[in-house]
């Protein structure tokens, strides 16, 4: 029988979380957000966490290679599904649209699957595009990202959004910020002084 | 003054670490507005460069400078300014942040303006370079003449397009090194070569040239290249690079060796032609001083011909002298015959009237018929002047006249001359033939003819003297001949007898002028013919006109 885990690390910090915690990366060059990325999967692969990572800008062959530095075979987890990758549009712009709905029931199975399979915790790591911004449902973003923190109560799947502050406004990031109750600064998980509650945040 | 609240210190602190990513000012601004407006008390937000003047103390203003010059002013309107005041130093340390960031950001831009002028200058450059070795790989080609750099430091040796073709080889078939080089330079020039090299080395030298053949492999073709090398030291004064150029020359070569030919040629035909030209000048020198001297010698002949022609000048001019003297004797003989017996007959009548008178006969009808006479007689003596002097005058034009009577005036001029030394002067007429032309010219002729007859008798004796005159016309021509018995022309002399100053008869007695003027007059002034013939016994002149 598998125990859930009763914290995690996230590979790009040496703090430990609960697992199931919202966190919102703001990075401003690719290094930054690739490190974040292969740290954040192979720290969830190494303890045996069912790991996925939405992303257009994800290379395969650097993340093989990273996990081979680490004694882990990319094509072994790929193989058995303890790890996934898939595009952002894939995931989130099914039809052309972003529909907060769909991608909760997403998340809610991902973590009922993880758990059914026997995986100790879930994680996922994904990376917004720009495109939200003018896709049908897109104005749904903050919303989305409250019901994000709620339904992880209940569905604790370490969750990590990311987000170029190169392509989303300034006063956007704000708001964005405003959504996650934890955030990284300076490679530092850091509890987010402007996070207003989802239930506080979808009341106004 | 309400107490701190470390969230919202948090805020400051997190948007300080978050403001480093966003990427422009606009980013910035849209948001620290929107983080600021969450601090306790603040109404609004707003930065501006230009804000306006106000007098409203709700509004709190931090001044930030942007580089040199740039006033960015951070507005806050503050709603409760007991809770805003305990941030107030902390949001002047976070403009201050905010002031680095923005400075950092405006120099970013800068530096990315520069940056994408630079790789916009760089990019023309670059393709300004590939033209440019584009131009030169051509021009190269088309001058043949190619580069070559040699890299001291690490031995490496590069060769442009146009040193493989100079040097009969494909561009860039093998890496160019100093062995293929030195194999296709021809042996003869290898040693002033590697000297030339090694040389400018060993003495310091930082450029060399030199001319040399180098011999194609594939061809055996031998071309002639002019090489100019030039080192290049570092810092210490060591050669690290040597960069040259070969040129080939063989066309100019072969145009100078052409060139050089046609000069020694050239000056070979002009010693050659110098020669010529100075033996010519020395043959003109010849032949001038002879046309000198020749000159010289007409110069001498002309004048003693010029002497000579003026004694012949003289001589004829004493001829004249004498000719018209003889003519004057002639007619003064002439006139003495025919006065002879007039003056006998005008004597022996005024004898008469001496002796008439002595008889008693000298009666008034006997002295005028006896005036009578003797006018008549000297009357005729008149005429016989006239005579002489109208044949002595030269007509002054053209007329027409009857030869018959021309020829018995003529002869009854000096009919009684020749009588008296027993020449008898026959006339047969006929036709009575006209003529235009000068009768007293004519009348001279005749008279000269006669003149001539009468002294080839007187010389040669004639018992039996005759002339015998005829006229008629023939075919329209007025003939005349005048035939004697004197014996006739030596045919040796026939054809002399009318040339000037040609005289048979004896020193004193002939001009020679006389024949001479008479064909003059008949076939110059009157158009006719004069000529000469022997008869039997004698001579005759023909006269046609």
């Amino acid at each position: 029988m598998v125990h859930p885990l009763p914290t995690i690390s996230l590979g790009f910090t040496a703090q430990q979380f609960p697992p199931g915690v919202h966190i919102c990366q703001i990075f401003g060059d690719d290094d930054e957000r690739q490190e974040a990325v292969l740290k954040f999967l192979l720290s969830g692969l190494q303890s045996g966490e069912r790991t996925s990572c939405f992303s257009e800008r994800i290379d395969e062959k650097i993340l093989a290679e990273f996990l081979g530095r680490h004694g882990i075979s990319y094509i072994e987890v790929r193989d058995t599904g303890a790890l996934t990758l898939a595009g952002t549009v894939e995931i989130y712009f099914q039809n052309n649209r972003f529909d907060p709905e769909r991608m909760l029931a997403f998340l809610r199975k991902f973590h009922e699957d993880s758990v059914i399979q026997g995986y100790p915790a879930a994680r996922v790591i994904g990376e917004m595009t720009q495109d939200i911004q003018y896709m049908p449902g897109g104005g749904r973003l903050l919303e989305y990202e409250a019901k994000v923190s709620m339904l992880l109560r209940e569905h604790p799947v370490t969750t990590v959004c990311q987000y170029d502050a190169r392509l989303f406004d300034g006063a956007m990031i704000m708001d964005i910020l405003k959504v996650h109750p934890y955030m990284v600064v300076r490679g530092s998980v850091v509890n987010n002084p402007f996070f207003i509650t989802p239930e506080e945040f979808l009341a106004s | 003054m309400q107490a701190l609240s470390a969230p919202v210190l948090g805020q400051l602190l997190i948007m300080q670490g978050i403001l480093g990513t966003l990427p422009d000012e606009q980013s910035i601004f849209s948001f620290v507005c929107r983080g600021l407006t969450n601090m306790p008390g603040v109404a609004a937000v707003d930065f501006s460069d230009q804000p306006e003047e106000t007098t409203d103390d709700s509004i709190v203003r931090f001044l930030m400078v942007i580089g040199n010059s740039r006033r960015l002013v951070l507005s806050i309107k503050v709603y409760d300014p007991s809770a805003f005041a305990p941030y107030k130093d902390f949001l002047t340390n976070f403009c201050f942040i905010l002031t680095v960031i923005l400075e950092e950001r405006n120099q970013r831009r800068l530096i990315e303006l520069d940056q994408a002028r630079l790789e916009q200058r760089v990019e023309e450059r670059t393709k300004e370079l590939q033209d440019s070795e584009a131009r030169l790989k051509k021009a190269q080609e088309i001058a043949h003449l190619g580069s070559w750099e040699f890299d001291v430091v690490n031995n490496v040796l590069f060769w442009s397009d146009e040193v493989f073709r100079i040097l009969g080889m494909q561009p860039q078939e093998f890496a160019a090194t100093y062995d293929a080089f030195h194999q296709v330079v021809h042996p003869d020039d290898r040693m002033a070569v590697d000297t030339a090299y090694s040389d400018s080395l060993l003495y310091g030298r930082d450029t060399y040239e030199i001319e040399h053949r180098v011999v194609r492999k594939a061809t055996g073709e031998i071309r002639y290249v002019h090489e100019r090398c030039e080192h290049i030291r570092d810092e210490t004064g060591r050669i690290i690079r040597s960069v040259g150029m070969i040129h080939d020359i063989t066309e100019r070569k072969r145009a100078e060796d052409t060139l050089q030919k046609l000069n020694d040629e050239l000056e070979k035909r002009v010693a050659e032609r110098t020669e010529e030209l100075e033996e010519s000048r020395v043959q003109l020198e010849t032949q001038n001083k002879e046309l000198r001297d020749t000159y010289r010698e007409l110069e001498l002949a002309a004048a003693a011909r010029i002497w000579t022609i003026e004694q012949l000048r003289e001589k004829d001019h004493i001829m004249i002298q004498q000719g018209r003297m003889a003519a004057m004797g002639e007619m003064l003989g002439n006139i003495a015959h025919q006065w002879r017996q007039p003056l006998n007959i005008l004597g022996l009548m005024v004898q008469d009237l001496g002796f008439s008178r002595e008889c008693g006969e000298l009666s008034k009808e006997f002295l005028d018929g006896k005036i009578d006479k003797m006018m008549e007689i000297i009357l005729h003596l008149s005429q016989t002047i006239d005579d002489f002097r109208n044949l002595a005058t030269p007509d002054k034009e053209m007329s027409r006249f009857g030869v018959d009577q021309v020829i018995v005036k003529t002869i009854s001029m000096v009919e009684e001359s020749f009588r008296s030394l027993h020449i008898s002067i026959d006339i047969s007429t006929s036709d009575d033939p006209q003529i235009n032309g000068y009768p007293h010219e004519y009348a001279q002729v005749l008279l000269n003819i006669l003149m001539n007859a009468r002294d080839a008798f007187s010389e040669r004796g004639v018992a039996d003297a005759r002339i015998m005159v005829r006229s008629w016309v023939d075919s329209g021509r007025a003939v005349v001949t005048i035939t004697d018995n004197a014996g006739g022309v030596d045919a040796e002399i026939l054809d002399k007898i009318f040339e000037p100053y040609f005289t048979t008869k004896e020193q004193g007695k002939g001009t020679g002028v006389g024949l001479f003027m008479s064909k003059n007059i008949i076939e110059k002034n009157m158009g006719g013919h004069l000529t000469i013939r022997n008869t039997g016994d004698g001579a005759e002149f023909r006269i046609e006109v």
